[in-house]
């Protein structure tokens, strides 16, 4: 446990439009030790994807990563590595489950195969006990009749399923590490809760380690044992989840945690909003990029960018110029 | 199913009298007639009057089409007028080369089509889609003819692989038969496969930009794998659809290669029998494709249902 299964350093990774070059992530930085859980939190478009992809360079042709970017998985620098050894990784060391189970799971081909596949390419395993296998993964992410449900297509199973049979693919191979794309964003909110309770006990289980990317603040607090605040394409705040719940440092990870609406609060409590819209990626910004919607924001804020430092602990780093709650 | 298979039957019906009333009209618009070509040039007006009492030419065409139409419902095609033989033998014995000629240049096509739409698809834009774009779009310009005496050139006379004209049948051996199509096969191929390789290359790039192809790649498969196992199914559905038009419109209408390469299809007994108006040989060549046409879509529909398992469901709950 001296060293984190997964090591970020330094991670950018720049789009390519047709308008122009978009800076994605910037310089984002994090360790992950086996077993433990980090929440990615942010709003929609604030590189939290990109992030996932960058990690496992899923990402399409008209993105690419820096040079600079280090990605250190199990011991081992995943920068050089060549298109098989990425695939190794990929299906074995590191799995991923997407935001959308109606669109991630192949709509031609059957439930049996879909889950079979790695392990007949990675593990070469043969026919039928991969197929064994496979009702097992079923039946280990709650699925109640495997050996019926692998002969089905993925139309004729319900959102909640889909996500589970797109879990049992990604736990097939026993991966270190598994990359959670916003993966209950598009479910009921009862469905939500099993889904995640599921990953907590299948985490636990294999003690795996595992990447919660979410916009839902409240679901990342209480999962997660790190939480990183994204905005801009920056890690903006980074601490132990109850730390920074308890004491958030930067204006926006307040603000969202403000966001989160409470069963205490009497009916018709307005939700809180944070005004204003994400930064536009395309135009660069001198300053600190919430500084436009922060309401503690001066003159230094806008002229120049804030650096992730720690401030008065170890673990709590911050990008900001105006931190909350200073203790002086 | 079988309510479905009632409704594609009926349809067939409809479009069977309407395609042969069709041709049968204009064929009669035709200036001259059978009785003409028989009689030969040097027969007096009084001769040419009398073969035409002899064939029923004088009637009224509505009056001919019914009554050929009646004697088609018995079975009978009728005898052509020309060759003083049955319709449907000649059409029989025409069928199979015909067939053969198709099947294999189907089967060239796709071999041409399948694997450069896929590499062209994968990566869109690069060195290699441009190449065999281009080549391609340079392919389909030239006519089918000039196609046909170019590969006669390489391969017959320059090379001396394959026989440049006639069929073989497949009783004088399946390997001088199947030698004696490659080339007017081939010939057809290289032009049919350039629209196949376009719309499979476009809906493959579609396709490639869906969230299952992100999540094979996250299960670290193969670059190949994903492309021929997860992506080609589900991209080909508008390929199987303009296969289907190219087949129908095969059927009947290789006449140019047939001629080039002179094999005995439907399309020379067609284009023949046109000129000697010929019309009961004419009508049969039509029927014939008609119904081909008609079972080759319906072919083309199960099809998408054996490729997609949404459209199956569709089908078996009867929004089909």
């Amino acid at each position: 446990m001296s060293i984190p299964l997964l090591s970020v350093k330094h991670l950018t990774t720049d789009i390519h439009l047709e308008q122009g070059k978009v800076r994605a992530v910037r310089d984002v930085s994090f360790d992950l030790w086996q077993g433990k859980t980090i929440g990615i939190v942010g709003e929609s478009g604030c590189g939290k994807s990109i992030l996932c992809k960058s990690i496992l360079k899923l990402l399409p042709a008209y993105a690419h990563i820096l040079e600079k970017s280090q990605i250190i998985f199990n011991g081992r620098s995943i920068n050089n590595l060549t298109e098989k050894e990425l695939n190794k990784i990929r299906g074995q060391g590191a799995a991923m489950i997407f935001q959308d189970p109606l669109s991630s799971l192949n709509p031609v081909m059957k439930i049996g195969h879909q889950v079979t596949e790695t392990l007949l390419y990675h593990l070469k395993m043969e026919e039928e006990p991969a197929l064994k296998k496979a009702e097992d993964l079923l039946k280990a992410v709650g699925i109640a009749n495997p050996s019926q449900r692998i002969d089905q297509y993925p139309h004729q199973l319900s959102g909640g399923l889909r996500q589970r049979v797109a879990i049992a693919i990604a736990l097939a191979c026993e991966p270190k590490l598994l990359i959670a794309d916003e993966p209950t964003t598009a479910l009921d909110v009862t469905v939500q809760a099993e889904i995640l309770d599921l990953l907590d006990h299948l985490q636990i289980q294999r003690n795996m380690a595992m990447i919660l990317v979410t916009h839902d603040f409240g679901l990342a607090a209480c999962r997660a044992d790190e939480i990183a605040v994204m905005y801009g394409g920056k890690i903006v705040e980074y601490a132990p989840a109850e730390k920074l719940l308890a004491n958030p440092r930067m204006p926006y990870t307040k603000a969202l945690i403000n966001a989160i609406p409470r069963l205490e609060d009497p009916p018709h409590t307005p939700l809180q909003f944070i005004e204003g819209q994400p930064p536009n990626m395309m135009i660069p910004y001198a300053g600190c990029c919430f500084a436009p919607r922060c309401s503690l924001a001066g003159h230094q804020c806008r002229d120049q960018e804030p650096l992730l430092i720690n401030d008065d602990t170890d673990d709590h780093s911050f990008a900001c110029w105006n931190p909350l709650g200073k203790i002086s | 199913m079988i309510k479905l298979i009632a409704k594609k039957l009926l349809r067939l019906f409809f479009i069977l009298i309407a395609v042969t009333a069709i041709t049968f009209f204009m064929v009669n618009l035709l200036p001259g007639d059978a009785a003409y070509n028989i009689a030969g040039p040097d027969s007096t007006a009084e001769e040419i009057e009398n073969i035409r009492k002899d064939l029923g030419l004088n009637e009224n065409v509505v009056v001919r089409y019914l009554n050929w139409l009646f004697k088609v419902v018995k079975g009978d095609l009728g005898e052509s007028l020309l060759a003083r033989g049955l319709v449907s033998r000649a059409i029989v014995s025409r069928l199979p080369v015909t067939i053969e000629l198709l099947v294999l240049s189907v089967l060239l096509s796709l071999m041409l089509a399948i694997p450069f739409g896929v590499i062209c698809a994968y990566k869109p834009g690069s060195l290699i889609d441009k190449a065999v774009s281009s080549t391609a779009f340079g392919m389909m310009a030239v006519p089918v003819f000039v196609m046909g005496i170019a590969l006669i050139y390489i391969f017959s006379i320059h090379l001396r692989w394959l026989p440049a004209t006639g069929f073989s049948p497949i009783s004088a051996g399946i390997f001088a038969n199947i030698k004696s199509l490659l080339l007017p096969a081939f010939t057809i191929a290289m032009v049919e496969w350039v629209p196949l390789m376009r719309v499979l290359r476009s809906d493959m790039i579609t396709t490639l930009q869906e969230n299952y192809i992100l999540m094979a790649r996250s299960k670290g498969l193969p670059a190949p794998y994903i492309l021929f196992r997860h992506a080609l199914q589900p991209s080909s559905l508008t390929l199987i659809t303009i296969l289907g038009l190219q087949i129908g419109h095969l059927f009947g209408g290789s006449m140019i290669v047939e001629t080039i390469f002179a094999l005995p299809g439907i399309g020379r007994l067609l284009i023949g029998s046109i000129f000697g108006r010929d019309y009961a040989m004419v009508q049969g060549c039509i029927l014939f494709t008609t119904i081909a046409y008609v079972i080759v879509n319906f072919a083309v529909d199960m099809l998408y249902a054996f490729l997609d398992p949404r459209i199956r469901k569709q089908m078996v709950d009867g929004h089909g």
